[in-house]
């Protein structure tokens, strides 16, 4: 029997003893007035499928379309409606493997009536109806460089729903082409409810912007949305906060980008929110930065996020007027250090052309780049040079230590090799369809490494690009000189602190990642004390390397504890401690710390690394004389 | 309740169950106490130490919680939120009685017995009272019965969450122990 067995049959057991007391409960519970019903899922279709006769009925019924018109085709009716701001619905006749015709035009609003103008679509082939109305937005301007986005919504039987939408998606997309703008589509196969009836009539709009709300509201628990906001924006404004969202749905797809031309560029964006927190605070300085476009309190903004110092920033500035709508400062759970040690760059000069055996040099460019590695304390610099036909390159942490070396001599030159950049690096693997967005990737590392061909024998130089998103670490070996991608792989984060565990990895473990944490690494990371390492991997219980590092002062160390302690206990604020006793521990090699301190009538012990003040290991305990209000009862012996 | 499997309730099956009984949903209360009800039952039963009151706080839990759905915010811990909710009542009801339990293997047996007709079920439930401590027998019913997290648990129980690990660990070897044999006290 094993552990799961165990607990599955405590859980039975109490299942089945448990007493059936839900007629008494329902009993004392009388029902509410019920509030609006939930959105159905896909029911609706799957039923008509299933009654197809019926289904046909009724959408003819609802579609106005005349039973003759479709002439024994397989006998399919759906509707596309357009939405920019124009509303325009199509009901349209037809099946994936014929034509799609246009049955009845229909113009959902007064823009819709301009657009469709004296044309009579009916009989029309759909392609056809698309490219006239979507030819007519643009010439009546409601479709332009600065709004691009069509909301394509279909309903129809489940398995006509991507036909139609590629289709229509495709052919906006094409005539926009011509005008040369790039178009935005988001289609989705519309559910209809009574419910969506509902807000669409309140507000004037299509079941299908009703929908888009609906699903945008539904998507972005923590925004403050309301239909209110939503209804009066235009489709383009919907789209562009759409894109900030990860929904992963088979019937709703986006295509192109939503045209932010009417707003300030993410640059000045950005400009503002630095300059506020600090003069000459650049890109460079800040970790995970994330800025997007948002609708906030009846206006777009851009939402800016980052760390800086201890502290997360939080700001939103008017998307149109550049200005500060609100800001917000707290202080970080990451602590990523800003009084970390740094190295000048004449610093890290002189430690790379040492361990070069490089003394003389001149006109030879020095590239170094900063690199901070988020959950660590520490950064590293890159450093790398070309000189006499040899290429160096050194990773140096802030105490000075050469973490990575490399050395070797080119039979071409350096300027023939692609840059290695970090930035530049990122740009490439996005321009390869490598990522989709750069805004989570995190611990982005570059070494270069000769590497051995399998087939033919012969070595060649290339960069190992490692970096994570989200709980996944990738790696690319790329070809800096023909700028391919020679290699990918792919390691979910598990796999690594497996690795790291090695035997002490067992099933208590595994089953406490799966059961307790999910996909939440970062609160793993915290209960647990542990790091992520400057590769972006895992890290284990502390970086190594810090031979030549000085320990924290005792104010740091309670600093860094307190706040890693937050996970598990909330704030602690140092005014609330007492009795803080902090020794160094002579006997592991002056590394360690022995910090002991009272906070709320708990004891704590904690040994802590002294240079980089990660908790490694701690316990608590009530004071002596205290006990937590807890009913007792005692056992029969 | 019904002799199906269990299986542990999903945080976001009893969020929705939550605000569905909030909005007045048909059926929401029935899906809110299959997926808590054996979870609240056996916490009530771990705590009280005895049958009857576990099955009136039981009752009352989801009372309570039917009155508190509609303020009910989610923090991602409705398990936690029901639980906490059937610990007051019980901590509730021993102040009003202001006595101590003798909890006994008869008694037990004798007051399962009309529920639990399974000797094995039995076995369990009374090895969980009687040779698991007050932390062990609230962590394993948490977690196994209500699939609350070890990390819920700590925070939930004020105890860090190695101990809670520990605890769970030597929990379920104890009672596995019991199960394969070892010790039928």
């Amino acid at each position: 029997m094993n552990k799961r067995s165990v607990e599955r049959k405590v859980a039975n057991s109490f299942e089945h003893a448990a007493p059936d007391v839900y007629q008494t409960v329902s009993a004392q519970c009388p029902a509410r007035a019920k509030a609006a019903s939930r959105k159905n899922t896909l029911w609706g279709w799957k039923f008509a499928t299933c009654a197809l006769a019926l289904a046909l009925v009724v959408a003819i019924v609802f579609g106005g379309v005349a039973l003759g018109g479709l002439n024994g085709q397989t006998a399919v009716a759906a509707s596309v409606t357009l939405d920019v701001n124009p509303s325009v619905s199509l009901q349209i006749s037809g099946h994936r493997s014929q034509d799609y015709r246009v049955v009845n035009a229909e113009a959902l609003n007064d823009d819709g009536k301009v657009i469709i103008g004296s044309m009579d679509l009916k009989g029309v082939q759909l392609e056809v109806a698309v490219n006239a109305l979507i030819g007519s937005m643009l010439r009546n301007g409601y479709l332009s460089s600065l709004t691009n986005s069509v909301l394509v919504s279909v309903d129809s039987q489940e398995g006509e729903y991507s036909s139609l939408a590629k289709l229509v998606s495709d052919e906006i997309t094409l005539k926009l082409k011509e005008s040369q703008i790039e178009a935005s589509v988001v289609a989705q196969w519309l559910d209809e409810t009574t419910e969506l009836e509902e807000l669409a009539a309140k507000y004037g709009i299509s079941l299908g912007k009703a929908q888009l709300i609906k699903k945008i509201i539904a998507n972005s628990v923590d925004e403050n949305y309301t239909e209110d906001d939503l209804a009066r924006l235009t489709i383009n404004e919907l789209n562009i906060i759409l894109s900030g969202l990860s929904i992963t749905e088979d019937d709703l797809t986006q295509s192109g980008t939503a045209s932010a031309q009417k707003y300030i560029g993410k640059d000045r964006a950005l400009e503002v929110a630095f300059s506020k927190v600090e003069s000459g605070l650049t890109q460079e300085n800040v970790l995970g930065l994330n800025a997007k476009l948002d609708f906030n309190d009846g206006i777009m903004v851009w939402e800016v996020e980052f760390y800086y110092g201890t502290n997360e920033y939080e700001f939103e500035i008017g998307a149109i007027t550049g200005e500060i709508v609100s800001f917000e400062r707290e202080i970080s759970e990451y602590v990523p250090d800003a009084t970390q040690p740094t190295k000048t760059n004449d610093e890290l000069k002189a430690i790379a052309l040492e361990r070069a055996g490089v003394t003389e040099v001149t006109d030879v460019t020095i590239n170094i780049e900063k690199c901070w590695f988020w959950g660590a304390k520490n950064s590293v610099y890159s450093v790398w040079f070309e000189y006499e036909n040899t290429y160096y390159e050194f990773e140096i942490d802030v105490y000075g230590s050469v973490l990575y070396s490399f050395e070797q001599k080119l039979d071409v030159t350096a300027d023939q090799l692609m840059s290695r950049k970090a930035e530049d690096l990122r740009a490439f693997l996005e321009s390869q369809g490598e990522l989709s967005s750069l805004q989570n990737v995190r611990n982005l590392r570059v070494v270069t490494q000769m590497q051995t061909d399998e087939e033919s024998g012969e070595s060649r130089l290339v960069y190992i690009v490692t970096f994570s998103v989200d709980e996944v670490k990738y790696t690319y070996t790329i070809d800096p000189l023909n700028e391919t991608i020679l290699n990918k792989s792919v390691e979910e984060r598990k796999d690594s602190i497996k690795d790291w565990f090695g035997d002490k990895w067992d099933d208590d473990w595994d089953e406490m990642f799966d059961d307790d944490y999910d996909d939440d690494w970062e609160d793993f990371f915290e209960d647990w004390g542990f790091h992520f390492d400057e590769h972006g991997g895992f890290g284990g219980k502390k970086p190594n390397n810090q031979s030549t590092a000085t320990v924290l002062t005792e104010e740091e160390i309670k600093s860094y504890l307190l706040n890693q302690l937050r996970g598990q206990f909330g704030l602690i604020l140092l005014e609330d401690t007492t009795e803080w006793e902090i020794e160094l521990d002579e006997e592991r090699g002056g590394g360690v710390y022995e910090v002991e301190f009272k906070w709320n009538n708990r004891e704590f012990e904690c040994d802590v690394d002294a240079f980089t003040g990660m908790l490694i290991r701690g316990t608590w305990d009530y004071v002596d004389g205290y006990t937590p209000e807890y009913p007792s009862w005692h056992h029969a012996k | 309740m019904s002799s199906k499997t269990f299986t542990k309730p999903r945080k976001r099956d009893v969020d929705n169950a939550i605000y569905g009984v909030a909005e007045g949903e048909e059926n929401a209360m029935r899906s809110l106490y299959e997926l808590c009800g054996s979870a609240v039952y056996a916490y009530a039963l771990t705590v009280c130490g005895n049958v009857y009151d576990a099955q009136d706080v039981m009752q009352d839990t989801f009372i309570k919680v039917y009155n508190a759905a509609p303020d009910y915010v989610s923090q991602g811990k409705p398990m936690s939120w029901i639980l906490s909710i059937a610990r007051n009542l019980c901590f509730d009801r021993f102040r009003l009685q202001a006595r101590q339990v003798n909890v006994t293997d008869e008694a037990l047996e004798r007051q399962l017995g009309s529920t639990a007709t399974d000797a094995t079920d039995r076995l369990v439930i009374k090895s969980c009272l009687l040779q698991l401590d007050e932390e062990e027998r609230a962590i394993v019913v948490m977690h196994a019965v209500g699939g609350v997290k070890h990390r819920e648990i700590a925070d939930e129980l004020g105890i860090p969450l190695n101990t809670v690990l520990s605890k769970y660990r030597r929990a379920i070897a104890k009672l596995k122990n019991i199960l394969e044999g070892g010790n039928n006290e």
